[in-house]
């Protein structure tokens, strides 16, 4: 397999890597950058579990190969905390119940970011049509919407 | 009302939620141990036939390829999955051979490959070569049954080692239903729901210096080393089992999956293998809920609503091999006594043999199938008497001291009284239930009840162990050994501890998730944490107390009986004072230089006699469209008797998972298994629904407490109940608005179009 040398900025970090042409986003991340966190699921834009912010915007990345992220930022759920100090959206996860097993947890965060990103002040409705392509089996999402609403309001 | 305790009852955030946040929680499929190698099974493509020839040598030529296994590399041993097997004196059915040389459904392992990388994995299982003999197969029971059928194990050549075993009956049914002023009985179906945790079934096996290192994502950790040490022919001393974190579960982690595979792998190639299943690998390969296929109820009531006779035949279509069928069956029949006084019971359970994936076990394990059939039948048959269900409920329900699910159990609570009622005013029953409607969006209510248990004594062995350890500032390590599915359980124990010590909940630190650290214990199944493992705590913590009281009281040189610990301080009642705290005394205890050196280990064992049941009412309020057949749910409410809620933040989390389960289970969640070959078409979340955050309707989940007398500060369970209702009280609902009875699950707007047109033919 032919390989690419590549640049990413992971998290506001520049790292210099080759990639495999054919290597998908997910794969560089966790496993020749060695970033936890990004979870693998059902490897087809199922799930939403893979998500991650690629220039803000969240994208699946199971389907975008590695080098389409070449150059641009990308944001994963390292990325939000700044040091010990969580973001609004983490604690309040942490506050409101809205983590069980946490397999779906980096992805609902970082959908909710790009979700407040565009909207800071959703409705419920909002929140819960914003979230759907992620899909989480333990909590029936009633902690996560009330967890993302306390983050909107007031909780930044 | 239960007076208020310190700990106990607060709202704690989950104890690994931050972790979980950040990114820094490690599950199976994201750990990366050096010089790891990516496993892969070579599957077979028939559902039934004579594995021949395998050949594998252009596979381990193969540069990049460490390790090649399949029968002739593992020790032939019988076995099965369901490690539950070691929970009762006479095991249950084993019938499983790694790599056996017959296959019985596709996707069976016929060998297996540990390379590299997943590229040259993927490269190697296309160069084993294998031969078959295909034989006949029966996909579905009618056809497993029929004259002829093909044979999949040989101790039951009829393939139904279960054929209509009568259990656990009382009284005289005929007699009783001779005196029934009406009666309701039909045959219905339920599905064969999947698990479907986020994380696909992964493990991780390392071997070294004759040690076998296992990362699992199950439940009973103690009970897979004791399997794995056995399908690996090694001492189980020398199986050590961790639990990182589990991203899936809901009863998934109470059955083997890939672990004995990746065993093999890893014993040969010398090198920690990673075993992860591809999400259309883990819908065809890893055991599904325990699947009752069909359910014969006949129930009869007296005219004036006194439950007269229950009759039931639970059918289980167990799949390839039997893991949970059987049992499920079992439980599904038992799960059924506890909720209704009846005059005479009579079931009975059967299971049989098919081509494709079985059955293990998933939250609720045939107490939501149970609960659909008896709670709808019962509706229908009340509705003959023109009795209010509701009130119906309210009468009849059994009451402490009455019989429980299995033979010389007793109910020690019951809550199901405040349940209805809360829950009938909350829906708004009196002025919604029985209203006709006209048009075609016809609205109604729905109710159903339920009585579970914390956890599955006497009839299986639940023995757990807790061990509590103390630090010279007087905080502790609390050992204890629970799946670690992120229900909750781990802070719920620390709370009940630091309940005992007085002290803060932060003070306690939980230390979970590896055998070789921690003492025995089954691990979670049957909501059993809270309650069994939560008496182990509270016997270790109260021990600990003790010490703790003995130590102050030659230290100040009080009479012991004169000692009391309040709020973390150890003060005399003769001498008020004079005083010692936790802190104080524990520093004592280790860094003492009188030769009273003396670290306080408190170690307790339980094996819990009582089942503690919980109970719950379910309400529904559904709108349901009579030209497209589309049911959407108005409100959903859960009203659960949990005795005293641990943690009520986490008690209402599993509560209101278990509801999108349970809508789920109702309404969209429809595993097709193909007739042709047996495979689970349904084999990813493109064609297997369960919801997302926008189909969740408004819901709530309430709690009463009202104590049981033999829980951990009066705790019952939760994990399981909150999804038994759902099918149930939406199909009465319905019932309610538009006068249909759906007998089969999901009610898919297919079923319910086609039973309203029904009924207008009809009219």
């Amino acid at each position: 397999m032919k390989q690419t040398p590549a640049t990413f900025y992971v998290n506001g970090v520049r790292r210099d890597v080759l990639v495999d042409a054919n290597a998908l986003l997910f794969e560089v991340l966790s496993d020749d950058l060695g970033v936890s966190g990004v979870h693998r699921s059902c490897d087809r834009g199922d799930c939403g579990i893979c998500t991650v912010l690629v220039d803000g915007e969240p994208i699946l990345s199971c389907l975008m190969l590695a080098i389409e992220a070449c150059d641009r930022q990308i944001t994963t759920v390292q990325g939000l905390a700044k040091g010990s100090q969580l973001h609004p959206l983490q604690r309040a996860f942490v506050e409101k119940g809205a983590v069980q097993c946490g397999y779906c947890t980096p992805a609902m965060l970082l959908t909710a970011k790009a979700l407040l990103d565009h909207n800071p002040t959703p409705t419920e409705q909002d929140v819960k049509n914003g979230l759907s392509g992620t899909l989480c089996r333990c909590t029936g999402y009633k902690k996560i919407v009330e967890a993302v609403l306390a983050a909107s309001n007031g909780g930044e | 009302m239960l007076d208020p305790l310190s700990v106990v009852g607060q709202r704690k955030p989950l104890a690994e939620s931050h972790q979980k946040t950040i990114g820094r929680a490690d599950y199976c499929s994201t750990l990366r141990l050096p010089g790891m190698l990516v496993g892969k099974v070579l599957r077979s493509p028939h559902a039934h036939a004579l594995v021949t020839k395998v050949d594998y040598s252009k596979a381990e030529a193969l540069p990049g390829v460490k390790a090649v296994v399949s029968s002739q590399d593992v020790p032939r041993k019988l076995f099965t999955w369901n490690i539950m097997t070691y929970q009762l004196p006479g095991g249950e059915i084993n019938d499983m051979y790694l790599f056996d040389s017959k296959v019985r459904q596709v996707g069976d392992p016929v060998a297996a490959v540990a390379a590299v990388d997943e590229p040259t994995a993927r490269r190697a299982l296309d160069l084993i070569e294998v031969e078959y003999e295909p034989l006949p197969a029966a996909f579905t029971i009618d056809e497993a049954t029929k004259e002829g059928a093909p044979t999949l194990h040989d101790f039951a050549p009829d393939n139904t080692p279960v054929p209509g075993v009568p259990v656990f009956c009382y009284g005289d049914a005929a007699a009783a239903f001779a005196e029934a002023a009406v009666t309701a009985e039909g045959w219905y179906s339920t599905s064969k729901q999947v698990q479907c945790g986020m994380e696909n079934a992964c493990c991780i096996a390392d071997y070294q210096h004759g040690r076998l290192t296992v990362w699992s994502q199950i439940q009973l950790p103690h009970m897979a080393k004791r399997m794995l040490a056995h399908v690996m022919d090694l001492p189980e001393g020398n199986v050590r089992l961790i639990q990182p974190y589990a991203g899936c579960g809901f009863g998934a982690g109470t059955d083997l999956h890939g672990e004995p595979v990746c065993c093999a792998l890893a014993m040969k190639a010398g090198a920690p293998v990673q075993l992860w299943y591809t999400r259309d690998e883990d819908f065809n390969n890893r055991v599904t809920r325990e699947h009752i296929a069909k359910v014969y109820m006949k129930v009869g009531l007296a005219a004036d609503g006194a439950p007269k006779a229950l009759e039931a035949h639970f059918i289980g279509d167990a799949g390839s091999y039997m893991c949970k069928t059987a049992s499920g069956c079992g439980v599904s029949l038992a799960s059924n006594i506890t909720e209704y006084d009846w005059e005479a019971m009579d079931q009975k359970i059967s299971a049989t043999y098919t081509n494709h994936i079985g059955g293990g076990a998933m939250r609720g394990f045939g107490g939501p199938q149970s609960s659909f059939v008896r709670e709808t039948i019962v509706d229908e048959a009340v509705a003959k008497l023109g009795i209010d269900p509701v009130e119906w409920r309210l009468k009849y329900h059994r009451r402490v001291g009455g019989l429980g699910w299995f033979p010389s159990t007793q109910i020690t609570s019951v809550g199901v009284e405040e349940c209805l009622r809360v829950g009938a005013e909350r829906i708004g029953w009196k002025e919604k239930w029985n209203k006709p409607q006209t048009g075609t969006k016809r609205r109604g209510v729905g109710v159903a009840c339920m009585a579970w248990l914390s956890g599955a004594q006497p009839m299986l062995m639940e023995h757990s162990n807790a061990t509590l350890k103390f630090n010279a500032d007087g905080s502790a390590t609390l050992v204890v050994s629970p799946g670690r599915n992120g229900q909750g359980i781990e802070g719920a124990l620390a709370q009940v501890a630091a309940e005992v010590l007085t002290i803060p909940y932060e003070k306690i630190n939980v230390l979970a998730g590896d055998t070789d650290v921690t003492g025995f214990d089954i691990g979670t199944h049957a909501s059993r944490g809270a309650y069994c493992i939560g008496k182990a705590v509270l016997s270790a913590a109260t021990k600990a107390k003790e010490e703790f009281l003995q130590r102050a009281a030659e230290k100040m040189e009080e009479p012991l009986a004169a000692l009391e610990l309040r709020d973390g301080q150890i003060v005399s009642t003769a001498n008020p004072d004079k005083s010692m705290s936790i802190e104080e005394t524990a520093l004592d205890l280790i860094y003492t230089f009188n030769k009273d050196c003396h670290q306080i280990v408190a170690h307790a064992t339980v094996e819990p006699n009582d089942f503690a049941p919980p109970w719950q009412a379910g309400f529904a309020e559904v709108e349901v469209d009579t030209e497209t057949g589309v049911v959407e749910i108005l409100k959903w409410i859960t009203v659960h008797d949990i005795g005293r809620a641990i943690n009520p933040m986490t008690v209402e989390g599993q509560l209101e998972g278990s509801t999108a389960q349970g809508l789920g289970f109702a309404l969209w969640e429809d595993p097709i298994i193909s007739e042709t070959n047996g495979y689970m078409v349904t084999d990813g979340f493109d064609k297997y629904k369960i919801p997302s955050s926008a189909d969740m309707p408004e819901n709530e989940a309430l709690l009463v407490e009202l104590g049981d007398p033999t829980g951990p500060f009066g705790a019952k369970s939760v994990g399981e109940s909150g999804m038994f209702l759902q099918a149930p009280a939406v199909a009465n609902a319905i019932y309610d608005a538009v006068g249909i009875r759906l007998r089969d699950l999901p009610m898919t707007p297919e079923r319910v179009l086609a039973a309203i047109q029904t009924k207008d033919a009809e009219a």
